[in-house]
């Protein structure tokens, strides 16, 4: 499964991902309320350079997030006009760092990292309604599974509609992508019922 | 087993494959006419997926009215079939295809677009342009000639594998093709849904172009092909083809 | 033997994460062009919010979303657009993405409320359905987010906002639509 992680060794890598999530909550809620574009651009800058050390793909990654660019520079723009430049220059840096933060999270911490943080964060809420907190990594890891076997349901009805019409598919094709997609799961479910060593919660 | 009298040895092996707790009953002889259409040529296809080649330099003449296509997984019997269709593009080459070339696959659940038999049937002919009142006609009439009427006003999710099969043969009719290309059509049906289907797919008029595992299928064919590797293998009369292809199984 | 409980709740398991990839594979489509959309295109994506209420009900819709979003969060490129990560979340658009479990919810109450008073008109009740809940969540939570992440106004996020309306109507005639012609067994 293509992820958004990118394997590495650096010192964010190190990090436990429950402090590292704690750390984009707190910076952002403090970036929300700055107002220094100095301090703004700075943290920008360390951004930056922190994807730099991520080697290769880090650059790569900062790239591809100029997609983010048009939308994000139109907001600001839209705002230059109402409420200066200043402002609306020091609201795109903001939106900016907390993006780029939180999404240097994603890149140097595992998928299972935090989902194993998760876990041990609402075990003890699941004690307490009475559920089984690895449910999740379940359906965590059912959903994953689950994508490209519709992927390659998809292609396959696609393939189908262009074997008998020359026009490209509508959304006629959702229709039975998602009965046939739907009526998998009784199916599924009966195999995931009969691998479990004892019927409980 | 009672062997009938006057049936040889190899086409009563092949019928007690199919059909093992009843007598073998030979295939009815083609009486019927076949429709003449000119011969569907591909000329020095060359195709290449994911960085790896599927066809190199591939020429072929499909002339037969029944052509067999067999080998391994991955040997190219898919791709050729949909290059045949039109469903993949060549990187060059040419293909010479017939106007109206309908395909089956193997999986109905997969084909099977629409929730009724009557939407699904008319499908291809309203996306050619024929108003629905007439589309259905035809397509009634089309059951009716198959003796399947019983069919024409059922949910698709009612039938049985076999009826879905059914379905998807009467579908590429309705549309009116004059080829059909089968890529293992009978793959994930049992004997006696591979017996209905096939009992309807024997007769018919139409040029027809199958790929498959199950050799007892080929039973009649004029030609079969044998891909390796994107290449023709052997090419020629099915009984020697086959037989050919057994003892390459056998001594891997 | 098969424990009832148990297997409704692998079921519902089941469902879920189905819906929930069935929610990211729709990311993976390419837009549709409608001709009376005047060229904007449809993602098909934002359909799965109502989708995953009329069809698995208000719990089990939220929980897809929910199931989805967890996952997005957990560095997926399943968004559509093939974005994912956290960033998503603290990017302006995490309001909206707040609201798509809330409408999920939304739509799947209303339609079930709805289908007490009159099972029969499947297409007028996932239609209301859609439009309520499926429209007005999103924003009374994406407008707000927006303005906090991008230091607007509220009244600036909403007009900003807004335009998107007319296509979350087509979207929710669209789902209406895709639940009506639905075989009976999967509704």
């Amino acid at each position: 499964m293509i992820s958004l992680y990118i394997s590495g060794d650096s010192w964010m890598h190190r990090q436990p991902a429950g402090a590292k999530l704690l750390a984009v909550l707190a910076l952002s809620i403090t970036v929300l309320a700055a107002q220094s574009l100095i301090w703004l651009l700075l943290l920008l800058v360390g951004a930056a350079g922190a994807y730099n050390s991520l080697g290769p793909k880090g650059r790569q990654r900062l790239f591809a997030s100029r997609f983010l660019l048009p939308l994000i520079l139109g907001l600001g723009f839209a705002q230059g006009f109402i409420v200066g430049w200043e402002a609306a220059l020091r609201a795109t840096l903001k939106i900016f760092v907390m993006i780029m933060t939180a999404d240097l999270v994603t890149a140097t911490t595992p998928t299972q990292a935090i989902l194993n943080c998760v876990e041990r964060l609402i075990t003890p809420l699941c004690r307490y309604i009475g559920r089984d907190p690895r449910k999740i990594s379940l359906a965590v890891a059912l959903m994953i599974r689950f994508i490209p076997v519709l992927v390659s349901q998809w292609q396959a009805q696609r393939e189908a509609w262009f074997a008998r019409s020359n026009r490209k598919p509508s959304l006629r094709l959702l229709t039975p992508f998602v009965a046939q997609a739907l009526s998998r799961t009784d199916q599924i479910a009966e195999s995931l019922q009969a691998r479990s060593p004892t019927s409980r919660h | 087993m009672v062997p009938r009298e006057g049936l040889e040895p190899s086409r009563h092996h092949w019928h007690r494959i199919l059909s093992p707790a009843r007598l073998p009953v030979p295939p009815p002889r083609r009486a019927e006419k076949h429709l003449s259409i000119p011969a569907m040529k591909l000329s020095r296809i060359y195709l290449a997926r994911d960085q790896t080649s599927v066809f190199r330099d591939l020429s072929l003449s499909l002339d037969a009215h029944r052509i067999g296509l067999i080998g391994a997984n991955g040997s190219g019997k898919s791709s050729l079939l949909r290059v045949i269709k039109g469903l993949i593009t060549p990187d060059s080459g040419e293909v010479y295809r017939s106007d109206s070339v309908g395909i089956v696959f193997q999986n109905p659940e997969h084909q099977l677009l629409f929730p009724t038999v009557m939407e699904e049937l008319c499908f291809g002919l309203i996306e050619q342009g024929i108003p629905k009142p007439e589309a259905e006609k035809t397509a009634r009439s089309l059951l009716s000639r198959y003796h399947q009427e019983v069919l024409a006003d059922k949910a698709v999710h009612e039938l049985s594998d076999g009826q879905k099969q059914l379905l998807c043969i009467f579908s590429v009719l309705v549309d009116g093709a004059k080829v059909i290309l089968m890529d293992e059509p009978c793959a994930s049906l049992d004997h006696k849904s591979t017996r209905q289907v096939m009992d309807i797919i024997r007769p018919l008029p139409q040029q027809v172009i199958m790929a498959t595992h199950h050799l007892e299928l080929l039973e009649g064919f004029d030609r079969v092909i044998w891909l390796e590797k994107g290449k023709i293998w052997t090419d020629g009369e099915p009984r020697k083809v086959i037989a050919e292809y057994r003892s390459a199984m056998e001594t891997i | 033997m098969l424990d009832n409980s148990a297997m409704t709740s692998t079921r519902d398991l089941v469902r879920i994460a189905l819906f929930a990839a069935l929610i990211a594979v729709l990311g993976l489509i390419p837009k549709f062009d409608l001709p009376f959309t005047a060229g904007v295109p449809i993602t098909a994506q934002t359909m799965g919010v109502m989708l995953a209420g009329l069809f698995l009900g208000a719990r089990n819709g939220f929980l897809a979303i929910v199931l989805f979003l967890f996952v997005v969060a957990l560095g997926a490129p399943v968004l559509s657009g093939g974005r994912g990560g956290l960033g998503v979340f603290f990017g302006p658009t995490v309001g909206f993405l707040i609201g798509w479990a809330a409408g999920a919810w939304a739509v799947g109450e209303i339609y079930a409320r709805m289908k007490r008073f009159q099972s029969e008109r499947i297409f007028i009740n996932a239609l209301i359905a859609s439009l309520l809940g499926g429209i007005i969540p999103i924003y009374v939570f994406g407008i707000p987010g927006l303005s906090l992440i991008a230091s607007m106004t509220l009244e600036k996020a909403a007009m900003v906002s807004l335009i998107f309306v007319p296509g979350d109507v087509i979207k929710a005639l669209l789902a209406a639509w895709l639940l009506s012609k639905m075989p009976e067994k999967v509704r």
